[in-house]
């Protein structure tokens, strides 16, 4: 084997660099199509990584110097909390308490910050502060300083005043804001004035949220948001020099020092917590990502396959000029790795240009449904277009063993003809076959199992088994569908229609592959566009069943799409004492955790859901008689993904965190919620109250009395509400548009990603036909030898790329049809806990397969001209 | 009853750097220089002579396959160059049948399937062609192979197949190009032996081109060509 | 309009208000916080011994300052910043003539500082001073350095100056109230590096509070508090000017054994100096040594530090530069020991060193 370089080398020319010359734009495609595969990996994990990146930006800079962070698991810390953490000072820590909100800056409709009230006596321990403007020491304590080097510390204390916000810079020059400027802020449903006290340079915490944070007085903070007598966080700066084992002890003995429904971990949980939150999404997006890739798989089995089809000849050639087996199979693996290095590396860069719009996408998404403030910036990280390169190249090389292997495998003396490798080809249709019935049985039985860590792996994995099963079914279908259907075609479409079957079937192997790519490609688009089509379908009947209220109200959330703070208890009043008001429903809720899965809490009145019926069950029980009874014996109501993420089930006990340690209440029922992915538990708002200090609500649904249009409720309700809360008034048509918007815009990502996968598959048919155009050269020649016009050359050559684009969408039906069953049933149950209802959107599916159809007949306009254009008498002297 | 066949002054060059890209030929060379001949209906006209002599140059021209550069080529008093592309297409498939030394069969056909073709080609009813292929095979004697690929049979079989698809339309013309180039010679005998009782029988005017002086000898007429032009 | 604004105006600043000489000064509530005042502080110096006589010098201070003039209950929050405190805690080992010290500073809410209105009871973090039926227990610590004293009053409390009212410049509200155990037994533990030692000694204790300017004039003082072995005590201060001269509000108080007070005046007071110590951290140069006359009184001693450097550079509290340290109490040149003393010196290291009050 010692001669496997130079014999690899002397073999790289004329085996694959020249053919590959002269087949430029085939090679061309091959790249492209791992080149879009990579792309759309590479796109979808660098906008997933900067969403996430910035979010956990934010929580580094907001936990600052922190070793342990205090987080409660319910509606805040209680304050005496800190007394309790008395004793760590006397080690040498430090507590940093912070109280955390959201609020529009400027007006209602304003840009969305984060607010941190912090002591700024204790601050500078935790948090770095640096002002973009030295300016005159501010008298705390003492008169007449002159007070240099105290600046910073001073200019802190300058916010003990209870209208002084402190800005980041980037956030003072976005809205032209000094220091001395006032600045609107809306909270809960109040608008208040600020002052501007001091900007801060972009170093430390004025870093987090990308500079859309404001820092005011821990006092003024609690009072402004609501929050007197409790606090949202404490930071826990530890002394210096602490050993690993002395960290953890530290923290487990803060642990035991911490009031029940209270959690102390480092400051990087927070992070942990949000990636789980948009962990399945993410994994969804991936795992569209990864099929694109795969269809850039087939691409390079396929030109790679032609490769050395079309020159078994040269390689018997070399083969017998002594060139090893060894050889052979490293110079087409080669030409797989360069590939996919051409492809890849395209395929980063135009991930990258793509990750911008992705980011969009993904971080829009993200930020409604769950981060508001997030202002994600593209973050190119190095190792996640490592990542995608390395994935393309691998895909390549590993796409490429098959064809590589047979290449080596060709007899020295090698004068088979293209026929009869086919006939070898064809006798491995059964076996192919079968492995594909074996697949899809076993696809079947991993739609069975549950999730693995709240992930739906074994639905993923059935999903690719469908996928591939199908694929391997190829070849049988092909030729199944060529042998029933050439009568009927041939009397149909004439002898064009014969000829295309007679090449369907004759290069098996390769239109075979163009079929299973566009039935991936279809499956992939089909199940989707059912899953949420279905899942949109359900969603808008649940709405309209639940919002059976006039009107909803939320307090003004700014830009962002997402509602955020509460409708203070004095605004719901006046809101009930307007005229034509009939009834109010005020729903109340926070975020909580159980066992760090995040959930919501939640109350309503349950009396105004009996007496209106109109959340309906998912056992199909009498609402009315179920809510009824939980308003009597003080037990709760859970929501369908609840029940799903944590395994619960009516009868069941769920444990609530509360000050005075968990509350344990009866789960009455179940309810169909599509709202909120995490899982909600609620209890009538009376007994919510006796568990937690919360006031307010988060949102309000109104009822009107009879001959009260929503649109004059609206108006009365808003004129009521004018200069005293800002809260956003919504009729119940307009909620309900926004609903389904909001659901379109989220999985826009997902219609763009079937999108380009489709776009591959079609390039892929036009590949496919391309290489066959060519390879038949000598047939077409022959074809008008006997006679037929150019014009009938080029029609077969069309029928034959309408019957792999009909082939291709018969079976992408089909087993998109069984892919969308695992996606309905298995994927989207485990990942999001939602049960939907099968609603195939009919209409779109028909457009968008006809639209397939007429782009594969489009794309096979130009290997069907190729094929016109043949010299007739040079056609026939090859050989 | 066959063709009537008129060179006159027939002749072939390629341009420098354009046309056939036949690399035999370097750039302006003529492959026929000013040929003239004369077919008689139902003669069989061997074309005698070494490989580039300009034979398979003037069967593409028969055949409307090519078009001259100078001269005319009457078929029963029409001349080929007057036709249209859809008028040349009608030509090769009813009126001049070509065989060639490698078979030229569709790989991706059975035989049936392969000498229906022309028959379908030209409009007839699938079951009809069916019909008829069947009996033009088994004209040829191969019986029972109709369902065989072209891969399934041997060197003679696929002649066989070729000459069964060349008289599906009942052409008056057959260019036949080394029709026996790739046979051994007991075979290429008995594809001889097939192919002049074959045409004798329908009267078909027959022009093969070949290098063997052994398969000339079976034609009623030698034309010997040499370098793109007849010897005398 | 303009009266309701007014109105609101008296409402809002309605908290810190002018000290009213007539107030009858009444304990224990008068030992606890004032919070019409603006600036409040509660000192602790004493020297200490343990039972092998190894001697120690600590200083505990509780300062509280009013932030916000707003009178309780205006705001909901109980982090409201109504006041700020602040502590300081100093060390003297002479025998390994080291000087510690430590500082903090918190809000109020925040669960680490409050101050007891009712009586005395001030504490910051894990540092307290309290009054406990009539004695007072401190504790302060500090890397491992603690003490944890019961401090019983050997003599009833004194109110300096008139009905406890301590002039400190010409302005009309540059004065202050001020009290003081002078002579306070003291017995409890020293803990240094994890071993406690019993100690006794004499602390002394001064409190002090009001909301008025310091004069105008003022760049800083000397205050001296001394334990005679005769069982008197004496406690001077004097008002220093620009120059360093003294601005003539010189006051202290001559506190018998048994207990009973006289008011001293500046011309009843000399203080000579007559040695200088330059500090490294702060560059300030301070007196050193003292020869300090109250002819009235029949005293005339020398004072000597018993560490050079007791300077605080409270950087990271009330940003005062001072200095702050136990001294020896001897006859002039050197002589017999008569007693212990504390002495205090604001102004000596240039700007930041000042203090508003008193």
């Amino acid at each position: 084997m010692t001669g496997l370089r130079p014999g690899f080398r002397s073999l790289l020319g004329p085996l694959v660099l020249r053919p590959a010359a002269k087949d430029r734009l085939r090679f061309l495609l091959t790249i492209s199509g791992i080149a879009v595969g990579v792309a759309t990996i590479a796109a979808i994990r660098l906008a997933n990584a900067s969403v996430l990146s910035s979010f956990s930006d934010t929580v580094d800079f907001v936990a600052g110097k922190a070793g342990v962070t205090i987080l409660a698991d319910g509606p805040g810390i209680p304050e005496e909390t800190l007394q309790r953490l008395a004793w760590v000072r006397r080690v040498g820590a430090t507590l940093a308490p912070a109280i955390t909100e959201t609020a529009a800056a400027g007006a209602a409709d304003g840009e969305v910050v984060e607010v941190l009230g912090i002591d700024p006596l204790a601050d500078t321990a935790a948090r770095e502060y640096s002002f973009a403007e030295e300016k005159k020491e501010e008298k705390i304590f003492l008169e007449g300083e002159e007070g240099e080097g105290h600046a910073r510390a001073a200019n802190l204390s300058s916010i003990f005043e209870r209208d002084s916000v402190l800005v980041t810079s980037v956030f003072a020059k976005r809205n032209s804001l000094r220091p001395g400027s006032p600045l609107h802020l809306v909270a809960n449903g109040i608008e208040r004035t600020f002052r501007v006290a001091g900007v801060l340079h972009p170093v430390g915490a004025a870093r987090a949220a990308s500079g859309s944070i404001l820092f005011m007085d821990l006092a003024a903070a609690q009072e402004a948001f609501g929050k007197v007598g409790r606090l949202d966080r404490i930071d826990v700066v530890l002394p210096p020099g602490l050993s690993e084992d002395d960290r953890a002890r530290f923290e487990e003995e803060i642990r035991a020092s911490l009031p029940p429904g209270t959690t102390a971990g480092r400051p990087e949980r927070r992070t942990e917590t949000v990636d789980r939150l948009v962990r399945a999404f993410r994994v969804n997006l991936s795992a569209l990502g990864l099929i694109a890739l795969l269809v850039g798989m087939y691409f390079v089995y396929n030109t790679l396959s032609i490769s050395v089809l079309r020159r078994r000849t040269d390689i018997g050639t070399v083969r017998a000029l002594g060139a090893s087996k060894r050889s052979v199979f490293t110079v087409f693996l080669a030409e797989g790795l360069a590939l996919g290095v051409f492809g890849s590396a395209a395929g980063v860069g135009l991930g990258v240009a793509l990750a911008k719009g992705a980011l969009l996408l993904v971080g829009g998404t993200a930020t409604e449904l769950y981060i508001p403030s997030a202002h994600p910036s593209l973050h190119l990280d190095p190792l996640v277009l490592l990542f995608a390169f390395a994935l393309g190249v691998a895909t390549s090389v590993l796409s490429a063993l098959a064809p590589a292997l047979e290449a080596a495998r060709v007899d020295p003396a090698a004068t088979m003809r293209h026929g009869s490798v086919e006939a070898v080809r064809r006798r491995r249709t059964r076996p192919l076959a079968l492995t594909g019935v074996v697949l899809l049985a076993l696809a079947f039985a991993l739609a069975l199992p549950g999730p693995v860590r709240g992930l739906p792996l074994f639905g993923f994995l059935s999903v690719f088994l469908i996928v591939s099963g199908v694929s391997l079914l190829a070849p049988a279908a092909v030729t199944f569908a060529a042998a029933r259907l050439d009568g009927p075609a041939l009397r149909l479409f004439g002898v064009e229609a014969r000829l295309a079957r007679a090449n369907l079937t004759g290069s098996l192997s390769r239109t075979s592959v163009a079929v299973a790519a566009l039935t991936m490609a279809l499956a992939m688009m089909v199940s989707v566009a059912v899953m949420v089509g279905s899942f949109r379908t359900t969603v808008a009947i649940w709405v309209s069943q639940t919002l059976a209220s006039d009107l909803f109200l939320s307090a003004a959330s700014g830009k962002s799409g997402a509602s955020f703070g509460r409708i203070p208890d004095e605004a719901i009043a006046v809101v009930r004492d307007v005229d034509g008001v009939d009834e109010v429903d005020p729903f109340l809720a926070f975020g909580a955790t159980r066992d760090g899965v995040p959930f919501t809490i939640g109350s309503g009145l349950f009396a105004f859901i009996a007496k209106h019926g109109n959340l309906p069950l998912v056992d199909g029980r009498d609402t009315r008689k179920v809510f009824t009874e939980a308003l009597g014996k003080d037990e709760a109501m859970i929501s369908e993904p609840y029940a799903e993420k944590f395994r619960v089930k009516t009868g069941d006990f769920v444990e609530l965190p509360t000050d005075k340690g968990p509350a344990r209440v009866r789960v009455a029922g179940i309810y169909t919620d599509y709202s909120n992915d995490r899982g909600t538990v609620t209890l009538d708002r009376a007994h919510f109250q006796r568990l937690w200090p919360l006031t307010g609500a988060v949102t309000v649904a109104v009822k009107l009395k009879d001959g009260v249009s929503p649109e004059e409720g609206a108006r009365r309700v808003s004129a009521a509400l004018q200069g005293r809360y800002a809260l956003r008034v919504r009729t119940n048509a307009t909620l309900r548009r926004l609903v389904l918007r909001i659901f379109d815009r989220t999985f826009a990502v997902t219609y763009a990603l079937e999108a380009v996968a489709l776009a591959v598959a079609v390039l892929g048919v036009l590949n496919t036909l391309t290489a066959l155009v060519l390879e038949r050269r000598r047939e077409i020649g022959l074809l008008r030898v006997l006679g037929a016009s150019a014009a009938r050359v080029k029609r077969a050559v069309q029928y034959e790329a309408a019957a792999i684009g009909g082939l291709g969408v018969v079976m992408g039906v089909l087993s998109g049809g069984a892919m969308s069953l695992v996606l309905v049933h298995v994927i989207n149950r485990q990942s999001f806990g939602w049960t939907i209802a099968m609603h195939a959107p009919w209409g779109f599916l028909a457009a968008a397969l006809g639209l397939v159809l007429l782009a594969t007949l489009a794309a096979a306009s130009r290997p069907a001209g190729l094929a016109a254009s043949t010299d007739v008498a040079a056609a026939l002297k090859e050989e | 009853m066959g063709a009537r066949v008129t060179a006159d002054s027939v002749s072939k060059s390629y341009g420098g750097g354009g046309g056939g890209g036949d690399e035999s030929r370097a750039a302006g060379v003529d492959a026929l220089a000013g040929i003239s001949l004369t077919l008689e209906p139902g003669s069989f006209t061997a074309l005698l002579g070494p490989s580039g002599c300009g034979k398979s140059t003037l069967l593409n021209l028969l055949g409307a396959l090519d078009r001259p550069t100078g001269g005319r080529i009457l078929v029963d008093g029409r001349d080929l160059a007057t036709l249209g592309e859809d008028e040349r297409d009608a030509y090769r498939r009813k009126t001049a049948a070509t065989i060639f030394q490698f078979f030229n069969l569709l790989p991706t056909m059975n035989a049936l399937e392969n000498v229906a073709l022309p028959l379908l080609l030209d409009g007839a009813a699938p079951a009809e062609a069916d019909a008829r292929a069947a009996s033009l095979l088994a004209e040829v004697g191969l019986h029972g192979k109709e369902r065989a690929y072209p891969y399934e049979l041997s060197g003679g079989q696929m002649q066989r197949v070729a000459v069964a698809r060349a008289l599906a339309n009942r052409p008056t013309l057959l260019l036949a190009d080394e029709p026996t180039g790739n046979l051994d010679s007991k075979t290429g005998t008995q594809v001889l032996d097939l192919v002049s009782g074959l045409v004798q029988e329908r009267g078909i005017t027959v022009v093969m081109a070949t290098h063997s002086v052994e398969a000339s000898a079976r034609a009623s007429r030698v034309v010997r060509l040499l370098d793109g032009q007849l010897l005398p | 309009m303009m009266k309701h604004l007014v109105l609101a105006l008296l409402l809002l600043t309605g908290r810190f208000g002018a000290l009213d000489p007539k107030q009858k000064i009444s304990f224990p509530r008068d030992h606890g916080s004032h919070d019409d005042a603006r600036v409040e502080w509660w000192y602790v110096t004493g020297q200490i011994e343990t039972a092998s006589g190894r001697r120690l010098g600590y200083q505990l201070t509780f300062f509280r300052t009013g932030i916000a003039d707003e009178r309780k209950g205006a705001r909901a929050s109980a982090f409201a910043a109504r006041d700020l405190f602040l502590a300081h805690f100093a060390l003297t080992d002479p025998a390994a003539g080291t000087f510690r010290f430590a500082e903090r500073m918190h809000r109020t809410g925040a669960g680490a500082a409050t101050a007891r209105e009712d009586r005395l009871d001030v504490v910051n973090e894990d540092w307290r001073l309290e009054e406990v039926g009539g004695r007072l227990v401190l504790f302060a610590g500090d890397g491992g350095n603690e003490v944890s004293l019961l401090l019983t009053p050997e003599k009833p409390p004194v109110l300096h100056g008139e009905n406890g009212l301590s002039r400190k410049g010409s302005e009309r509200d540059a004065v202050s109230r001020y009290v003081s155990f002078t002579r306070l037994h003291s017995e409890g533990w020293w803990t240094s590096g994890g071993k406690s030692e019993a100690v006794t000694g004499l602390s002394w204790f001064d409190h002090e509070w009001g909301s008025g300017a310091i004069g105008k004039e003022t760049q800083g003082w000397d205050w001296f508090a001394l334990h005679l072995l005769d069982g008197r005590d004496l406690m001077i201060y004097r008002m220093r000017g620009a120059g360093g001269n003294p601005t003539g509000f010189t006051s202290g108080t001559l506190v018998e054994t048994d207990g009973r007070s006289t008011p001293l005046a500046a011309r009843d007071v000399t203080i000579e100096e007559t040695s200088r110590w330059t500090s490294a951290r702060s560059g300030g140069t301070y007196p050193a040594r003292w020869l300090l006359r109250v002819p009235r009184a029949g005293i005339e001693v020398e004072i000597v530090p018993l560490v050079k450097d007791q300077e605080l550079v409270t950087e990271k509290s009330t940003r005062v530069t001072y200095w702050e340290g136990a001294c020896d109490v001897t006859a002039p040149g050197g002589g017999a020991p008569l007693g212990r003393a504390y002495v205090e010196m604001t102004g000596y290291a240039g700007a930041g060193s000042l203090g508003a009050f008193p």
